[in-house]
C-alpha cells in the first residue's frame, strides 16, 4: 500500500488530501469526513491508523481537511455546512479517478463529519453505505454545545460569563463571528448545522448504514438513535466501547480496536 | 509567487514523516527556514490553526517555513507505545524528537540549500527545538511559545512541579475543603494528593513567617523542578551567543514554571546572559493563544524579532 499527500482544486482552491492506495487495485473505497474543529486534531490519529488498516486489507481510502481546517485553504470563518458537503462531494470523484475499479464508495463520518457524510449521501446515488461514528442527531443542540465552549472561555478569562448564548447568537446574526477554541464560528454554518436533523437526512439516503454509538462503559442504545433505525430503515445501530478520542482524554490514544472491529463486519457484508 | 507543498522525508529510523514546505517568492525569500515543530497531538497544524496563520505572515516576509508532523504522530509513519498522554508529552520533553528535527534540518539542507534554521513551535515544540539546538547549531535562534519548563505532571510528580504562584492559588481551594465532607472522607480514605496539601501547608507556614519577620522576598526556588534536559541546553543557546525570544501566556502556568523553577533555580548561572533572551508575556492569553488580537500581538512581536535578526537580502 502507498499513501500520496495532494492538494486537489476546486473552485481555484485547494483541499489537502492524503490517499492510502492498497496494493491490489481496489472495488470498495472508504472516503472519511471529519469532526468539527479541535475534535478533528484529537481523533486525527485515529483516522489515520483506521485508513492505513482498512488500505492493508483492500481498500482504497481517501482522507481529507475540509476548507477551513487542516492544511486546506480558505479561513474557518469563511467555509459552512455546504462547503463541507461540496469538498466531501469531491473527495468521492477524486476516490474514484484514482481507483477507476470501484464499484462501491462507503462514506464515514465522525461527530460533525457524520452529519456532513450523510447530507453528502443524500446528494448523491453513488454512495452505497454510510458508517456514522457517534452522529450528531441534533444539529441545533450540538451548536448549543458547540457555544458552550464560548461561555468556558469567558468564564476563564473574566470569571465570569459576559455574554450568554442569546447574546452569541444574536453576535451571529449580526453578522460577527463568536471564537470557538480559536475558531471563529459565523452564521452560515450556525444556521445550517443547526437546521440538520440525522433522521430527516438518513430519511432520504439509498444506502445502508450504520450509526456507531460510542461508550466508555458497556450500555444500551440510546433512545434516539434507536428511533432512527427505527423509522428509517436499512439502518442499523451497533455500540463500541471506546474512549471519547475526539476530546481531549488522558489516554493516548492512536488506535480505536473495538470501532474498527465493527465496521470491518459492516464493510465485508457490503456486497 | 510563495508556494505551499507537502513534503516527505524519512528519519534516521526510515520512518517516512510529512509535512508542508511554505516557500517565499525567491525575490524576497531570506534564506532562512524557520521550525514550526508540532506540539504533539495536534500536529503540524497546531491548535485552531495556529502554525497556518503563523506560517502565512512568515512566509510573505521571505522566510521559509517547514511544519511536519513527527513520527508515530500525524500522518507521519510510525507508531508510539505510550498509552497516557502525560507520558507521551514527558518523552517529547525528553528530546525524543530531536533526529526528526535534525533529519528535516537535513532534508531541507539536501533540497534547497538552507542551513540558517529558526527553531520554533508551540509547547511541545518549543522544547523539541531547544534540545535540538543543544546539539545541532544549525538552528541559530529559537521563537518558543509557551516552552514548559518542567515534565508534565502525573498524580506521582504532580506536587514536584506545582510553582508557588500555582500553590497560592490552591490553597484557597483546598482549605475551603476543610468542612466538605466528601473531601474529608478522600483525605481519610488515602485518595488525597498528600505531596500537594503537604506543600501547600508549608508554603502557607512560610508566606506567614516571611511577612512577620521580614519584608516579602521574590520566589526562589531551592529545588531544581524543571525537566533534566532544560537546563543543559538552555545555557548551551546562551554560552554559544544564539539569541531567543520566549513567548508565554498570561494565563498559563508555564510562564511561572519557567520565572520560578528555572530563573528562580539558576539565576547565578543566567544572570550574564539576560541579554540573549527576552520574555515577551500576552496578558490573559491562555496556552494556546486562542483569541485572534493574542494571535496578532504574537505575530506583530515575533515579526519585528525576526527581521531584526534576519535583514531581507
Amino acid at each position: 500500500m502507498k499513501e500520496e499527500h495532494l492538494f486537489l482544486q476546486l473552485n481555484g482552491e485547494r483541499v489537502f488530501a492524503t490517499h492510502h492506495r492498497p496494493t491490489q487495485p481496489a472495488s470498495q473505497a472508504i472516503v472519511m469526513c471529519h469532526p468539527l474543529g479541535e475534535e478533528k486534531l484529537w481523533a486525527h490519529r485515529v483516522f489515520v491508523t483506521f485508513a492505513r488498516d482498512f488500505s492493508a486489507a483492500g481498500f482504497a481510502v481517501l482522507r481529507f481537511d475540509f476548507r477551513g481546517e487542516g492544511d486546506s485553504d480558505r479561513p474557518f470563518e469563511r467555509s459552512d455546512f455546504e462547503t463541507r458537503i461540496q469538498d466531501a462531494c469531491l473527495a468521492i470523484d477524486t476516490v474514484r479517478v484514482l481507483n477507476p475499479g470501484v464499484t462501491a464508495v462507503t462514506l464515514l463520518g465522525l461527530r460533525l463529519g457524520a452529519c456532513v457524510a450523510a447530507s453528502t449521501a443524500m446528494r448523491r446515488t453513488d454512495v452505497s453505505r454510510l458508517l456514522l461514528w457517534d452522529p450528531v442527531v441534533d444539529g441545533a443542540a450540538y451548536m448549543q454545545t458547540v457555544l458552550r465552549a464560548n461561555l468556558m472561555f469567558q468564564m476563564a478569562l473574566h470569571r465570569k460569563v459576559i455574554e450568554n448564548r442569546d447574546a452569541l447568537v444574536a453576535r451571529l446574526s449580526n453578522g460577527e463571528s463568536v471564537n470557538i477554541d480559536g475558531y471563529e464560528l459565523t452564521e452560515p454554518l450556525f444556521r445550517q448545522v443547526s437546521d440538520f436533523r440525522l433522521r430527516d437526512a438518513l430519511l432520504h439516503v439509498a444506502g445502508e448504514t450504520l450509526l456507531v454509538q460510542i461508550n466508555q462503559d458497556e450500555t444500551s442504545v440510546k433512545p434516539e438513535l434507536a428511533a432512527i433505525s427505527e423509522t428509517t430503515g436499512r439502518c442499523q445501530v451497533q455500540t463500541v466501547q471506546e474512549e471519547p478520542f475526539w476530546r481531549e482524554i488522558k489516554t493516548f490514544y492512536q488506535r480505536a480496536p473495538e470501532l474498527m472491529r465493527v465496521c470491518h463486519q459492516a464493510l465485508e457484508a457490503t456486497p | 509567487m510563495s508556494e505551499t507543498r507537502c513534503v516527505s522525508f524519512p528519519n534516521q529510523d526510515g520512518h517516512l514523516l510529512h509535512g508542508i514546505l511554505h516557500e517565499p517568492d525567491h525575490a524576497t525569500a531570506r534564506g532562512v527556514c524557520v521550525l514550526l515543530l508540532s506540539p504533539g497531538i495536534k500536529g503540524r497544524v497546531g491548535p485552531h490553526r495556529l502554525y497556518l496563520k503563523i506560517s502565512a505572515r512568515l512566509v510573505l516576509l521571505g522566510f521559509h517555513v517547514l511544519r511536519f508532523d513527527y513520527y508515530g504522530l500525524g500522518d507521519s509513519e510510525g507508531e508510539l507505545s505510550e498509552r497516557a498522554l502525560a507520558d507521551m508529552y514527558n518523552s517529547i520533553q525528553a528530546g525524543r524528537y530531536v533526529d526528526d528535527t535534525v533529519a528535516a534540518m537535513d532534508w531541507m539542507q539536501e533540497t534547497l540549500g538552507i542551513r540558517r534554521f529558526v527553531g520554533s513551535g508551540l509547547c511541545g515544540g518549543s522544547i523539541s527545538a531547544l534540545v535540538t539546538a543543544e546539539i545541532d547549531t544549525r538552528i541559530e535562534c529559537l521563537l518558543g511559545m509557551g516552552l514548559p519548563t518542567a515534565l508534565e505532571g502525573g498524580p506521582e510528580n504532580w506536587a514536584r512541579i506545582l510553582t508557588k504562584h500555582q500553590i497560592v492559588s490552591l490553597r484557597g481551594k483546598y482549605f475551603g475543603k476543610l468542612t466538605d465532607p466528601k473531601s474529608l472522607m478522600r483525605f481519610l480514605s488515602g485518595k488525597s494528593s498528600y505531596q500537594v496539601i503537604w506543600r501547600i501547608i508549608k508554603q502557607w507556614f512560610s508566606d506567614r513567617k516571611a511577612t512577620r519577620d521580614a519584608p516579602p522576598q521574590p520566589a526562589k526556588s531551592d529545588i531544581d523542578r524543571t525537566n533534566p534536559r532544560f537546563a543543559s541546553a538552555f545555557m548551551a543557546m546562551l554560552e554559544s551567543a544564539r539569541p531567543m525570544i520566549l513567548f508565554f501566556a498570561g494565563a498559563d502556568r508555564l510562564r511561572y514554571q519557567f520565572s520560578e523553577n528555572f530563573e528562580g533555580h539558576h539565576e547565578a548561572r543566567i544572570r550574564d546572559y539576560k541579554h540573549l533572551y527576552e520574555v515577551h508575556l500576552i496578558p490573559d492569553a491562555n496556552h494556546v493563544f486562542s483569541d485572534p488580537d493574542w494571535v496578532a500581538e504574537l505575530l506583530r512581536v515575533a515579526e519585528r524579532w525576526l527581521i531584526t535578526r534576519y535583514p531581507a537580502q
